[in-house]
């Protein structure tokens, strides 16, 4: 069996790429991390804490790159999209454009640059809730650990300040997109989720009231490398809020946005009343759902969270907010399907637990699988694995889980041949 | 056990409830966002949610004693943001339609009514007897006085006497249904609601006549809010003509068309009735549209429905071209041609249909929600 032939292409690198490229690397294959973003870690990189231990995901990504780093069978790409794929089971010809980084392995992350750089940027790390220079870190704990600049807001050449300020040459403004071509056995999809866009529910009132944000909003506001420093604030005037409204089903299990459910969203708001009241054990928190959903062993830890004073449990889906423009205060409004009356509630802050819109939903897959109505990818191809929330919504555990027998699974069928 | 509630489910009437346009109602998981988006309901015990699912019971005695099926006013709202495709809108028009024929005092009637395969048997009754009326008309206008006999445009060809007899026992007719239907649904209102109705009769009647005459109510709907326009088109239309037969009455029993008040009479009449033709046509027309422009957002509606706008706009029509086509032959012809007779015998038709039928058809809103909106005022719903 040729080197190519033991390849194993992985598309994505959040952590179910990445636990299937180190597991089959491991195990003695050649593996290949394709990934788009500037880091490896995806969406998980952004949580403040993580089930199923509620650590913080730097714990455990860092055991993960401390795994890549040494092991040669593993190679990334940062900035990289599959272009093409031709060739058929076990002999994939797979084209991967990479898009410049600006900033070579030179870099030693000093930060000399952003001291230089004249240029803000929104910072989509913190979803837009802060800001960096055009220079810029993904985030503290980036893999690899090197800066990069954004093209679409630096002025290149004519500015070249960051060059000056570099002092080991890292700085390329020059640096052109590449394409890299790569033969493989197997290719494993783990293309993963974007939060589903809060602003296509109307009646929620985000984008349009500030203090209405996001489940992936909160967890950067709890997270102590987020915008706040770890303070949950309200983003109108930064008070810290007495009370949250969660509201479930956020344009999830909705014919009209995502028809799924999640799976994960219910428990991740148990987690931000966690947040809340380790912050603030006073802060009333309410959460408005149609159904609770816990998987398997998370039982308990809804039953704790729910068992909490100051934390009021309502049947009944959130279908109107409005705001109160002198306070910034919002009312969200529901009926209690329990006691069959309408609860307005007036809180300072709703977090709208969004759903898992799978990436596979609106880019077209460079191989044809079948996808199911919401995009999650439903069935395997010949010598294509796809793993993780490209699959199915799911937690970080049963990701790592489907991951490493994703790996066995790519390897099955390089060594069935 | 002995605090065990046993929920019977009537299955014949979810079977009925989906036939009836309800087809969609077991898809409703209950997450009660219909009851918050609708601009009609209030904050104690709102509707649709609970209406949906005492219709995925089967709970006919809750559905059709339920004053709130009549506070909705099928905006449509609740359907466009229903996220599993319940549409409750749909679901709350069929559950009023079964109210309709719980109510009837002559259930096979209403049934008949509201099946399509049965319009043709619900025509010929009214096709027979008016058939018979002309045939004895010659005969009757050779033995009947010059003293008895009316100037009627198509007095010659159905005599005056017996298309009035006709149709004020159709009138009586539809009068008696009515009055069974609403007393026996204020009955069962008043048997299963939680607040008796204590309020005032008078004031609430004049306040339910008020936001009906204004449509205040349906001018709150979101996505049907054209509908409301044109629905206050077509009920102003059915006032003026009412006007306009009493006027007829008057003029044909009691006054002649000669004298001062005679002329007045005929001109008002012909003035008001003629306006309300058109405004009847724009109305139904404007309904028609409405509802096909809609039917993603908010739900097509069934035979139940387009078979009344069809009939309505059909006596709109035929009334306004049977005069025309009569005045063809000279603004005072007594002897209009085949074709305007044709006509008019088709207006004759549908003009039955629409009273004689009134309370067992979809025209029976006009009674049931009136009521239950009175209703709903009294016990301060």
């Amino acid at each position: 069996m040729s080197e190519q032939e033991k390849t194993i292409l992985v598309v994505g690198g959040g952590i179910s790429g990445m636990t299937t490229a180190i597991e089959a690397a491991e195990a003695g294959y050649k593996t290949v991390i394709v990934e788009k973003s500037t880091y490896l870690g995806g969406r998980v990189a952004q949580m403040n804490k993580y089930f199923p231990k509620l650590c913080p995901p730097y714990c455990g990504m860092e055991i993960n790159f401390r795994r890549i780093r040494p092991n040669r069978n593993i190679r990334c790409y940062t900035q990289a999209q599959v272009d093409k794929v031709s060739g058929s089971d076990g002999a994939y010809k797979v084209s991967v454009k990479v898009q410049p980084r600006y900033v070579n392995s030179k870099c030693t992350a000093c930060g000399k640059c952003v001291e230089a750089c004249p240029v803000d940027r929104p910072n989509d790390f913190n979803l837009g809730m802060s800001t960096t220079k055009a220079v810029y870190l993904p985030h503290e704990m980036a893999f690899p650990m090197r800066y990069a600049i954004d093209m679409s807001v630096c002025k290149g050449t004519a500015c070249a300040k960051c060059v000056a300020a570099c002092a080991y040459n890292a700085i390329d403004l020059e640096m052109k997109p590449e394409t890299v071509e790569i033969e493989a056995g197997a290719i494993v999809m783990a293309t993963g989720w974007n939060p589903y866009d809060a602003s296509k529910i109307d009646n929620l009132g985000f984008g349009k009231h500030k203090n209405v944000i996001t489940n992936v909003m909160m967890e950067r506001l709890a997270a102590a490398n987020g915008p706040t420093g770890g303070k949950i604030q309200r983003p109108s005037d930064g008070k810290e809020p007495e009370s949250i409204a969660f509201v479930q089903c956020a344009g999830s299990r909705d014919e009209n946005h995502l028809a799924h459910c999640s799976s994960v969203c219910c428990l991740a708001t148990f987690k931000h009343i966690a947040y809340l009241h380790e912050l603030n054990p006073n802060a009333q928190a309410y959460m408005f759902y149609i159904d609770l959903r816990a998987q398997g062993k998370y039982e308990k830890f809804v039953q704790t969270i729910s068992a909490q004073p100051n934390t009021t449990l309502i049947k009944g889906k959130v279908a109107e907010i409005t705001e109160d423009p002198a306070t910034g205060k919002l009312t969200v409004t529901a009926e209690n399907a329990v006691t069959g009356e309408k609860v307005h509630q007036t809180v300072d802050l709703v977090v709208l637990a969004t759903g898992m819109d799978p990436t596979a939903r609106e880019n077209k897959l460079p191989v044809s699988l079948k996808q199911d109505i919401s995009g999650f990818i439903a069935s395997n191809g010949n010598g294509i694995v796809a793993t993780g929330v490209a699959k199915q919504p799911t937690d970080v555990a049963s990701c790592t889980l489907d991951a490493t027998g994703a790996a066995l699974k790519a390897i099955q069928s390089i060594v069935r041949r | 056990m002995a605090d065990t509630t046993v929920v019977k489910p009537d299955l014949s009437f979810i079977r009925e409830l989906k036939a009836a346009g309800g087809d969609t109602l077991k898809q409703c998981y209950q997450c009660a966002t219909c009851s918050v988006v609708c601009p009609q309901s209030p904050d104690n015990k709102p509707f649709p949610r609970k209406e949906m699912i005492w219709a995925g019971w089967g709970l006919k005695d809750k559905l059709v004693s339920d004053p709130d099926i009549w506070l909705c006013h099928h905006c449509g709202d609740c359907t466009s943001y229903c996220p599993r495709g319940a549409k409750p809108g749909e679901v709350m028009g069929a559950i009023r339609k079964q109210a309709i024929q719980h109510y009837a005092p002559v259930p096979f009637l209403a049934k008949a009514v509201n099946n399509k395969d049965s319009l043709l048997t619900v025509l010929a009754i009214p096709v027979v007897i008016l058939a018979v009326l002309a045939a004895i008309t010659p005969a009757l206008n050779r033995i009947l006085p010059e003293s008895l006999m009316h100037e009627g445009a198509f007095g010659n060809f159905i005599n005056t006497w017996l298309v009035d007899a006709t149709f004020i026992s159709a009138a009586l007719f539809a009068i008696w249904s009515a009055y069974k239907g609403i007393t026996n649904m204020w009955a069962s209102m008043k048997a299963n609601s939680a607040n008796a109705p204590t309020g005032n009769l008078m004031g609430s009647i004049i306040a339910v006549v008020t936001e009906i005459l204004s449509h205040s109510k349906f001018k709150e709907c979101d996505v049907n809010k054209d509908r409301a326009t044109a629905h206050m088109l077509t009920l102003y239309a059915f006032i003026g003509l009412f006007i306009t037969t009493n006027i007829g009455f008057i003029i044909m029993y009691f006054t002649g068309e000669e004298g001062v008040l005679g002329r007045m009479l005929w001109m008002m009449m012909k003035f008001i009735g003629n306006v309300s033709a058109v405004v009847l046509i724009a109305g139904a027309w404007l309904l028609y549209l409405n509802r096909k422009a809609k039917d993603e957002k908010s739900g097509l509606g069934t035979y139940f429905d387009w078979g009344f706008l069809v009939m309505v706009l059909l006596v709109g029509v035929t009334g306004f071209l049977a005069q025309i086509l009569r005045m063809l032959g000279g603004v005072h012809s007594t002897d209009p041609n085949i074709l305007a007779k044709a006509v008019y015998f088709i207006h004759l038709v549908t003009v039955f249909y629409l009273f004689a039928y009134a309370p067992y058809s979809k025209f029976a809103h006009i009674f049931y929600r009136t009521t239950a909106l009175v209703f709903a005022k009294m016990s301060s719903r």
